[in-house]
């Protein structure tokens, strides 16, 4: 066995002694290649988990932003003044909620100022060019608030930690859970807590999950609103009746939640039906109701770039595909003719195992370029992952078979001729 | 021992370039006899060797080993040969990347014999053949005359019941001739049974029978 494994290694060494300009140009070709479709490969997989997505949010529905009419500050400063007022605002939002005819979509980025904060500046709301540390410890962050129609449409789930327990959200507690964005990894971790001024209102927040990277939601105009770096807060599941005696921080979040938008199957008179009905029932009208074609361009184009993208992966990984096979025919070809003696020799003894022999020949350069791709893509892009090194081992077999079964015939013609 | 009976065997398939070689051939090889197989280039010697070997199954006819008819099955007949088949052919086919000793060694690697069994019957047959002090250098540092001597001990390691060998001298000079004929004189007068396709008088002359190819049959043309 020692002995049979040392004779192998030692005719390898031999192999590759003579064979070495041979063996390294077709590995570095391999390795090119294998490294390309993984990458490749990787990105087509994004790109398909991405279409999918944006097709389950978008397709087939029409969008409409609901937002409040109080345009001049001194009305809206007098609505606020009266608890009346505010439950009226708060019962509008829970018809909007509870329809089954629309999901109502709430989504608001109001920053969260918060006492020694980890973070660094990307996490901040504005710039900190003329920001005095001295005097301030405090931080402006980015966060974002969302209902939990938000949450379900844009399907945001956590990688690390949990969702949210919307039994749990109650701001009159003055603990709130809330998920990060992907790039807090490693800046809070998942049960961390940190204090923070809301709307005015001192608040604990405490982290239950990390979402999953390169998470997004449509909000202004923009259909890809990446929440990487943001605090992503809960509001909560239904609005409560206010207390009489305060209800500043209600009057300004409830105002939050009522402007968003609202995604429907309904055709436009249907969804206006409903919408009067809520307000008639709430005796809240102050609001406008305004439709947005502009989104279902948009998520055309974003589906057609998507495809465009997909389209040409795919042809410059075939493109790239019929390269490498046609090279690496062409040195099994010339392996075959420079090795043809050898092959000769075991079928002249009566040893079949010459085509393995040849297999073993062709495939060191294959084996080779598979475990460096495999350790290139992982140092350079920081990808490991079990299809990333499943694909280019799939990719190296299958090439390595084609190799062998388009040279098989000319190596049996040549080597099972006569003496 | 050996007996290919009805050979029928032909190059070529359209009537234009159709090559006739044996039709309806017979031969006989008795254990430890030697044959020598005589012609011009072109006659068939090697064709018959091919047939003798399992290395052409594209012939009519029947080929029988000890009696027992032969299956035309390449790996079948692969097997037969590397258990009872030795071949000497005239550019060697050594392996360039082993040594002389791993070459003569390697029809016992291949029939998986234990290392103490492949040391000994390789430095017995190297010794036998006058070869032993090449047995660490690699083929492209001998001579023809060595590498072909080497290939006889190849051939022979595995003590074969049959030696096939094709023109072993028609790529040697004179003076590697000579070494290589001692060394087949040797393995004549060992009883080992020996079938040489030859187109050179003197070598034919060390054989017991001499054949010939005359109108597509193998026809015997004397005895020593």
């Amino acid at each position: 066995m020692f002995h049979n494994v040392k004779s192998q290694l030692h005719s390898i060494n031999r192999l590759m002694q003579t064979y070495a300009v041979f063996y390294i140009l077709s590995t570095c070709v391999l390795t090119a290649f294998f490294v390309i479709t993984g990458i490749l490969f990787t990105l087509q997989n994004t790109a398909m988990a991405k279409e999918s997505r944006i097709k389950n949010v978008y397709e087939g529905k029409r969008f409409y932003t609901i937002v409040d009419n109080f345009y001049d500050a001194d009305a809206f400063y007098e609505f606020r003044q009266h608890s009346k007022n505010i439950n009226r605002l708060g019962e509008f939002y829970n018809g909007l909620v509870e329809s089954s005819k629309l999901e109502f979509i709430s989504i608001f980025n109001q920053p969260i100022n918060i006492k020694q904060y980890k973070g660094d500046a990307g996490f901040l709301y504005n710039s900190q060019e003329f920001r005095n540390e001295k005097i301030l410890d405090t931080s402006n962050v980015k966060a974002i608030q969302l209902n939990s129609a938000a949450f379900e449409l844009y399907q945001l789930s956590a990688a690390q930690g949990l969702s949210i327990d919307w039994h749990a959200v109650d701001y009159q507690k003055g603990v709130l859970p809330v998920l990060l964005g992907a790039d807090y990894n490693g800046v809070y971790a998942v049960g961390s807590t940190f204090k923070g001024n809301f709307y005015g209102r001192t608040m604990t927040f405490e982290v239950v999950g990390l979402l999953e990277p390169n998470t997004f939601v449509y909000y202004k105009g923009n259909p890809e609103f990446y929440l990487d770096k943001y605090i992503v807060m809960p509001y909560p599941e239904l609005c409560k009746s206010v207390d009489a005696m305060d209800f500043h921080f209600e009057g300004i979040l409830y105002f939050a939640m009522i402007n968003g938008d609202a995604a429907t199957t309904l055709g436009e008179k249907s969804f206006l039906r409903e919408i009067k009905n809520i307000a008639d029932s709430t005796e809240f009208t102050d609001f406008s109701v305004v439709g947005i074609p502009i989104l279902s361009m948009r998520y055309a184009e974003m589906i057609s770039v998507i495809k465009e993208n997909q389209r040409l992966l795919s042809a410059t990984m075939l493109l790239v595909g019929i390269l490498v096979a046609f090279i690496q025919c062409q040195v099994g070809n010339l392996i075959l003719a420079r090795r043809l003696d050898v092959y000769q020799a075991y079928w002249l003894i009566g040893d079949g195992t010459y085509r393995f022999i040849y297999l073993r020949d062709i495939s060191l350069p294959y084996i080779i370029a598979y475990g460096l791709s495999v350790i290139i893509i992982g140092l350079c892009f920081q990808y490991f992952s079990f299809l990333s090194t499943l694909f280019p081992f799939t990719i190296s077999g299958g090439l390595l078979a084609f190799v062998y079964f388009i040279n098989k015939p000319g190596l049996l013609d040549s080597v099972q001729g006569r003496i | 021992m050996i007996q290919l009976s009805g050979i029928t065997k032909q190059f070529g398939k359209s009537k234009d370039t159709v090559c006739r070689v044996f039709q309806d051939a017979n031969l006989r090889i008795e254990r430890g006899s030697s044959v020598a197989i005589k012609g011009r280039s072109g006659s068939g010697k090697s064709t018959l060797l091919n047939i003798l070997a399992g290395l052409d199954l594209d012939y009519l006819g029947d080929y029988y080993y000890q009696g027992k008819k032969l299956e035309k099955d390449s790996d079948k007949i692969a097997a037969y040969r590397l258990k009872h088949i030795g071949i000497v052919t005239q550019n060697y086919r050594l392996l360039s990347d082993r040594t002389c000793y791993d070459n003569v060694a390697f029809p016992l690697k291949c029939l998986k014999k234990d290392n103490r069994d492949i040391h000994d019957k390789v430095e017995a047959i190297m010794t036998l053949l006058d070869v032993q002090m090449f047995k660490n250098r690699y083929p492209n540092e001998l001579s023809g005359g060595q590498c072909q001597r080497i290939a006889i001990a190849r051939a022979m390691v595995k003590s074969p019941d049959i030696l096939l060998a094709d023109e072993p001298t028609g790529a040697l000079d004179e003076a590697s001739e000579h070494d290589v004929l001692k060394v087949l004189d040797l393995l004549i007068g060992e009883g080992q049974t020996l079938v040489i396709a030859t187109h050179s008088d003197l070598i034919a002359q060390y054989c017991k029978y001499r054949y010939e190819i005359v109108n597509f049959k193998i026809i015997e043309n004397g005895q020593k």
